[in-house]
């Protein structure tokens, strides 16, 4: 059972979620998190990323079991927590026939801000997301990525202590997404807690503290992502050879052979070999293996390294799921967006 | 009550109206509407004589009070049109996940709807004098005509808002506005006296909120007669609170999705 420590700004205990006609969102879910934190949240589409984020929030209830945030129960004190915590969600909530400053005025009074703090963070904010130049325009005009960046400026106008924020460089471009990953490390030095769900796992891997991993409703994981990649992804063998390889099939046959777990490619100058089942021990073996047969078949090598694959490599060894979503469902989400 | 409060309301307020002025064409609508019923039937009934009233007042001085308060029914039942909008585009979530009281939201929202409801129909009125309806503009008449309306605003103004809440599309809510306002206009004493109704239908027009408020300004416009507290502006007082009330709390009790 989980216990509250003093820096604990998080306390879930045995949550489950139920959505209507028994569709199961979240099973026995026990998590804590501390302040200062900036948490991954990671899994495959339904694996009940978002509703464990809309429970952090105050959106939805859960069945069975509690949620703290800050100490409180969350359900008795909803309004008072709701000062302190920003839900940013994946749908850009925002009123097209408006133009960014008068939401971000609307959002001031909403969270009754006093008229000088909110003139001071509308500064602030205009300044950090670079909304100058389209501050005053009727967000129906803006790019997806200038409306990201007012939904974001929105979610921060009470400087919330707690941040949950659903897939929120999606519509940023490199350039948005590298701000907003910075902008993110830098809002947890000021001391907040971030929580955070997003596809970018690279990202996820240098920036967080934690990685949540989630598969149909349970927490399978709950390690810093160093620990996770390396007790679960599958190493990669990567081998650079000094000519390109024209004997194919004189070369895959015998390495399939000496390692049939491995998903091997062959490709111009490289070798890539992909293990499943694997220890660690078993690498100098491997790698022995596979010098030989290129010596046999007269294959010079001009480099070799191991490669411990990622996030997404772990998750699908834990899971048998791939993170991502499929490419053609990514577009029609965005197609969707644009004609609303 | 604090200042954050009425901050609430009024930043509610101003949005509201904002929305109101920046979509020209359903304001002119909704205001061309109750202008075209005034012309039709004014000029259509112009010449019938209107039994037990007194000599000298036409049919247009009896309609031009009807029509402000059908002003007020049709544009009060749009007032959630503007909530599914909101539903739909994620921005009442967003409303919602903020620690803001939501009946000061509400409250913010139906005074916007009623204040411009009370200008449409005060256009109206002045239109009626333009085509020639004689009625008594002093303060206190015109003072208990708008304070009929605004009690009867406020009432189908959070109807509308409690039913968009509940139907969450506006085909639902179309359906569901035409199956009240069509009734309550026809059963009322918008259009005809009483007296000129059938037995039957005079009893359910009785107890119309619609024949409350038309009486009221009727009585008061016609005749320079106050209406008796009791039993005219007590139950429109009792049917607005209680349907803000009830509208408020629906907005509290939202489900996000």
């Amino acid at each position: 059972m989980t216990t509250t420590t003093s820096a604990s700004i998080v306390n879930l205990q045995k949550i489950n979620k139920t959505y209507p006609k028994g569709i199961v969102a979240l099973k026995h879910i026990n998590l804590e998190i501390d302040q200062n934190e900036i948490i991954g949240i990671v899994g495959a589409n339904g694996s009940g990323k978002s509703t464990l984020l809309k429970l952090l929030a105050g959106n939805l209830q859960p069945e069975q079991g509690s949620i703290k945030v800050f100490q409180s129960e969350l359900k008795n004190n909803s309004a008072q927590l709701k000062k302190k915590i920003s839900y940013i969600s994946q749908d850009r909530a925002l009123d097209p026939e408006m133009t960014g400053k008068e939401l971000l005025g609307y959002f001031s009074a909403l969270y009754g801000l006093p008229h000088q703090t909110s003139k001071k963070r509308y500064t602030e904010l205009v300044k950090t997301f670079e909304l100058t130049e389209f501050i005053d325009r009727r967000v129906n005009s803006y790019s997806g990525g200038q409306a990201q960046r007012l939904h974001l400026a929105i979610g921060l106008i009470h400087q919330p202590k707690l941040l949950l924020l659903d897939e929120p460089t999606s519509a940023l471009d490199p350039q948005g997404k590298a701000f907003f990953w910075d902008f993110i490390r830098s809002y947890q030095q000021l001391g907040n807690t971030v929580i955070i769900i997003s596809h970018e796992l690279d990202k996820i891997h240098h920036c967080c503290s934690r990685v949540l991993l989630l598969d149909k409703g349970k927490l399978i994981a709950d390690e810093s992502p160093d620990f996770i990649i390396q007790s679960h992804a599958l190493p990669i063998l990567h081998i650079k050879t000094a000519h390109k390889i024209s004997n194919k099939q004189d070369l895959q046959q015998p390495l399939q052979q000496a390692i049939p777990s491995a998903n091997i490619q062959l490709k111009g100058q490289s070798i890539q070999l992909e293990i499943n089942k694997f220890l660690d021990n078993d690498k100098p073996e491997v790698l022995a293996s596979v010098l030989q047969i290129c010596q046999e078949q007269h294959v010079a090598i001009v480099e070799c390294r191991w490669e411990n694959a990622g996030l997404e490599n772990a998750y699908f060894k834990m899971t048998g799921q791939s993170i991502s979503p499929p490419s053609g469902a990514k577009n029609n989400k965005k197609g969707q967006r644009k004609r609303r | 009550m604090n200042y954050p409060h009425f901050a609430i309301s009024y930043a509610v307020f101003k949005r509201t109206w904002l929305k109101t002025l920046r979509r020209p064409v359903a304001l002119t609508f909704s205001l061309v509407q109750p202008l075209m019923w005034m012309l039709f039937f004014g000029f259509l009934f112009q010449r019938y004589a209107l039994d037990d009233l007194p000599i000298g007042i036409q049919y247009l001085d009896f309609l031009v009070p009807g029509v402000c308060a059908m002003t007020v029914l049709f544009g009060a039942s749009q007032s959630g049109i503007e909530l599914i909008r909101d539903m739909q585009n994620q921005f009442l979530n967003r409303i919602l996940s903020t620690p803001a009281s939501k009946p000061m939201v509400m409250a913010g929202k139906i005074s916007a709807d009623v204040s411009r409801l009370i200008i449409q129909a005060a256009l109206v009125l002045l239109l009626g004098l333009a085509l020639g309806a004689k009625l008594n503009t002093a303060i206190w008449p015109l003072a208990y005509m708008i304070a009929s309306l605004l009690l009867f605003g406020v009432a189908f103004c959070s109807l509308s808002c409690w039913i968009a809440l509940k139907a969450r599309s506006q085909e639902n809510m179309a359906t569901f506005v035409h199956l009240i306002n069509m009734p309550m206009l026809f059963t009322s004493t918008a259009l005809v006296p009483s007296k000129q109704m059938p037995d039957w239908l005079a009893t359910i027009a009785q107890y119309n909120p619609l024949s409350l408020v038309v009486n009221i300004s009727r009585d008061a416009m016609l005749f320079a007669e106050s209406p008796v507290f009791k039993t005219s502006l007590l139950p429109l007082v009792l049917i607005a609170t209680l349907i803000f009330l009830l509208a408020a709390l629906t907005l509290r009790s939202t489900k996000l999705d």
